[in-house]
């Protein structure tokens, strides 16, 4: 194996060194690494934070979906009856027992050149338990006031990272 | 200065005509002290005191490198970039460190590797670019101490399979 030499003078030579032939000393080091296995992030096939059906009013409001997917309207904005809403859903796979961080960004839906902005709330962190988790994503619609009538539809980002 | 020459196997010692010389009788004997001299040197010994450690990260999707460098600046390549915030197991990353203790008037030579292996079963990762510094610690006397830095580049493949992965070098230091 090729190998690598370092040298080392002594700084305060005050005679010459005397070579003595044979003197020397061997160790054993170590390397060492820790692989895991990567963490996996899957949005739930049909899962989506759906802020459900309402009118807007005159000075709107907002809509507030909870992770468990109950929600509320403020303001002038009405949840209208056989509303349905829902948080949306993801799941985690990796290193059986690590924990890991949860981040949710915020978003707009639009309907044409209409749009209204939402920020999201999801747990800050989970666990993985047997190699997997879950976890759902509620959040906050702003409700603009006399907004067009129609299906509007957005995305945001979602993160998870071992701790 | 008295010269003295001694005639080998007559045991007579003639000097030349310097008036304090002394004159040796026929059949009395000299003596004079001579000199020896020994010189002891510190054996030189090696102790490692830290392993090249790489610690915890998430196998990546490309082939990647995590470097820890004998100064103990980690580097990863992109792909590794997210580990870094990891929890890390107790012993960290750092470069492996050994202390060198020799005779302090001597030079001496470090041999480290060029590269190694570690693995995990059948798994196996490379090791290569090794660098290596020494920083004197002591200097005192007779004895002077070191302390041996040793980093290198961790290859990493793609996918690369989780596990603990290790491996073992030599480091010889030698008197020059």
């Amino acid at each position: 194996m090729k190998k690598i030499a370092l040298f080392a003078i002594a700084a305060a030579i005050s005679t010459p060194a005397m070579a003595a032939p044979g003197d020397s000393a061997t160790a054993q080091g170590a390397a060492t690494a820790e692989v895991v296995a990567p963490i996996t992030l899957t949005h739930t096939p049909n899962a989506a934070l759906d802020f459900g059906t309402f009118t807007t009013g005159t000075t709107g409001g907002t809509v507030v979906v909870t992770q468990a997917g109950v929600a509320t309207d403020t303001g002038d904005v009405t949840l209208v009856s056989g509303s349905t809403e829902a948080a949306d859903a993801f799941t985690v796979a990796g290193d059986p027992g690590r924990s890991f961080s949860i981040t949710t960004g915020s978003g707009t839906v639009a309907n044409g050149s209409v749009t209204m902005a939402f920020t999201t709330s999801a747990p800050a962190s989970g666990t993985l338990t047997g190699g997997a988790a879950s976890f759902r994503v509620g959040g906050t619609l702003a409700v603009v006031g006399g907004a067009a009538a129609g299906t509007y539809t957005g995305s945001y980002n979602v993160t998870v990272a071992y701790n | 200065m008295p010269h003295f020459r001694l005639l080998a196997g007559a045991g007579i010692l003639a000097c030349a005509a310097y008036p304090s010389c002394a004159h040796a009788e026929p059949g009395q004997s000299m003596q004079s002290a001579g000199s020896a001299a020994a010189e002891v040197v510190e054996q030189v010994q090696i102790q490692r005191l830290a392993n090249l450690r790489f610690g915890r990260f998430a196998t990546p999707s490309t082939p990647s490198t995590l470097r820890v460098a004998m100064t103990g600046a980690v580097t990863p390549s992109a792909d590794l970039a997210s580990s870094l915030s990891m929890a890390q197991p107790p012993e960290g990353r750092g470069p492996a460190q050994f202390r060198i203790e020799m005779d302090g008037n001597r030079g001496f030579t470090a041999y480290i590797p060029a590269s190694l292996t570690i693995s995990s079963g059948s798994a196996n990762m490379l090791v290569n670019a090794v660098e290596g510094r020494l920083v004197r610690i002591v200097s005192a006397g007779r004895q002077s101490i070191y302390r041996l830095d040793m980093g290198g580049t961790l290859r990493v493949g793609a996918n690369q399979a989780p596990g603990q992965y290790s491996g073992t070098f030599l480091v010889t230091v030698v008197y020059l």
